[in-house]
């Protein structure tokens, strides 16, 4: 078996390094993705279903659609702005000295890594380890499963900042969302013109799959109590679902209303009651009572899923993307009536993005000929 | 030379992995010019420390729950710091920079 | 050796072989439609293949269930994912024609 973890760890980086050296983002991104399937595979190797799991749900699957869903913006953007989109000739001075430094920089890394690694191997092996000290203390965690137990018990102060963290980043995310303040035709044109009507096939098998994906996302969750599962992987699962659903013209967090507020400060509004209420009895912060740590632990996870999908989902879906009636609205000051009707018959044929590149150039003609 | 080879087992090769991983990414990161590749270099050096926290904690006794439930807790996070970073990229594109 | 572990071996083994076979087609075949023809159809009978060699060392009906379950979703997701590239190429290269007319 030897081969095979040869063969794959230098797949990992040779995937990498196929990341680094392409000059087109795409074939990056495409090679990024299969990086996330292999370290996935890794994870397998390594004895850690666990992180196969969150890895392959998050590394490859989610990392991937926000990456691709990027670059599409990108694109669509270079579309209408600039259609040549200036290529900056690079700083000569300030590459080499970024090589220079990037240079020393790994060449310091790499020996530090491999004189800690090789005395990591002189060592011996430690008296106490941390995996006799969580069996032993097991029992008393409320869970079986031995991630869980550390996640939600003995470590349960990390994840309840970790969460704190996921609830920060949509903070922003949501702070820096493109609002739509505008008038409220045009919000709905852009909702008519962005997204096409999708094909058939895809809205059946989302609606295939969505439901197939919630039940999933909750297996998962209740199996973390007991074997390798639990709120980051079914909440992962949760976050995917929503993207298929949008895919599918199924919003859910489309807008930012109460509700989803609601929704994604849940999991650290339940944490944290849990965690300060023993508090008000005088004992230490996150214990919990003796006897209910397995319910508790399962709400806390509950509460948790439904917040980590939810934020990853809003994090992409209201993640800023240019607006889209940039040709009509450019076209207006300078013709006035004539570049409508000329930007309006070609419009509509072409559908979703394909309108814009199909529009520019013939609004610019049509204003060329009435002047 | 025989103690590498008395140790050496699937997590200690991971390990190495896991450092030459962390080694190129942060020569990528620095180097590169664009942001987008920049921020793959990044999750990279990310997973590339994961790696050597995993493997370097168990390749002396078998898995290890300790090491594995914060480097779940890793991966979260940095999935949330990536998608803020896109946010933030795009955004700056959307501006008018470069992407 | 049971034959068994014989038929495995052979169903696997013909699993991986189209997988290669996708594989080569992916990185050697001209352009997009000919490249998903190869990717899906190889791809998927490979999967099959290896679905039917892993059965007999599932120890439970769930677990063959399962097996069974992913194989089907992966056929679905990989077909539809197919027709929606394939679409969209179609789309593309019709409007650059278009364009061009135009």
């Amino acid at each position: 078996m030897m081969w095979f973890d040869l063969a794959l760890g230098l797949g990992l980086i040779i995937a990498a390094i196929g990341v680094f050296r392409s000059e087109d983002l795409f074939r990056a991104v495409v090679l990024f993705v299969t990086f996330g399937i292999l370290l996935a595979l890794t994870w397998l190797r390594l004895q850690a279903p666990d992180l196969a799991l969150a890895e392959a749900a998050i590394g490859a699957g989610i990392t991937g659609v926000l990456l691709l869903d990027t670059l599409g913006v990108f694109r669509q953007h270079e579309q209408d702005i600039n259609p040549r989109s200036s290529s900056q000739l690079p700083d000569i001075s300030r590459q080499w000295a970024a090589n220079v430094l990037a240079l020393i920089a790994c060449i310091s890394a790499a020996g530090l890594l491999a004189w800690s690694l090789f005395n990591t191997l002189k060592m011996p092996a430690p008296h106490h380890n941390l995996v006799t000290v969580v069996e032993a203390n097991i029992a008393d965690s409320g869970v079986s499963h031995g991630i869980t137990a550390v996640l939600l018990n003995f470590r349960s102060y990390d994840t309840l900042l970790e969460v704190a963290v996921l609830l920060v980043a949509i903070v922003i995310g949501i702070g820096l969302r493109e609002r739509v303040t505008t008038s409220a035709n045009a919000t709905s044109d852009e909702g008519q013109s962005k997204l096409s009507e999708p094909p058939a096939l895809l809205t059946s098998l989302v609606r295939l799959l969505l439901p197939l994906l919630l039940i999933t996302a909750i297996f998962v969750l209740w199996a973390g109590s007991t074997r390798p599962g639990g709120a980051f992987q079914a909440g992962a699962l949760i976050a995917a679902a929503g993207v298929l659903a949008r895919l599918g013209q199924i919003d859910i967090a489309a807008r930012v209303t109460t509700m989803l507020r609601l929704g994604l400060t849940l999991g650290v509004f339940i944490f944290l009651i849990v965690a300060v209420s023993p508090m008000l009895t005088g004992k230490p912060f996150l214990t919990y009572p003796a006897g209910w740590e397995g319910t508790l632990i399962l709400l806390i996870e509950f509460m948790l899923t439904i917040s980590i999908g939810l934020i990853l989902l809003s994090l992409f879906i209201q993640a800023p993307r240019p607006r889209i009636p940039a040709p009509v609205r450019n076209a207006i000051p300078a013709t006035g009536p004539n570049a409508i009707p000329a930007t309006g018959p070609n419009a509509i044929p072409a559908t979703g993005r394909n309108a814009i590149p199909a529009t520019g150039p013939n609004a610019e003609t049509n204003k060329g000929g009435d002047q | 030379m025989t103690l590498w080879l008395e140790a050496f087992n699937t997590d200690f090769w991971y390990a190495i992995v896991g450092a030459v991983l962390l080694v190129l990414a942060l020569g990528a990161f620095i180097t590169s010019r664009q942001l987008i590749k920049k921020l793959l270099a990044f999750n990279i050096m990310g997973s590339g420390v994961f790696l050597i926290m995993v493997g370097l904690a168990q390749y002396q006794h078998g898995p290890d729950s300790v090491p594995q439930a914060l480097v779940l807790t890793g991966i979260v996070v940095a999935v949330a710091a990536t998608a803020l970073a896109l946010v933030l990229i795009r955004k700056f594109v959307l501006k008018g920079g470069q992407p | 050796m049971t034959l068994l572990n014989i038929f495995q071996t052979l169903f696997i083994t013909i699993g991986c072989l189209f997988f290669l076979i996708g594989t080569i087609g992916l990185l050697r075949f001209p352009d997009v439609l000919t490249r998903i023809h190869a990717l899906t159809k190889a791809d998927n009978l490979g999967l099959g293949f290896i679905v039917i060699g892993l059965i007999p060392s599932m120890s439970t009906a769930a677990d063959i269930a399962k097996l069974i379950v992913c194989w089907v979703l992966i056929l679905a997701a990989s077909s539809v994912s197919a027709f929606l590239v394939a679409n969209q190429h179609i789309k593309k290269s019709k409007e650059f024609k278009d364009h061009d007319v135009v």
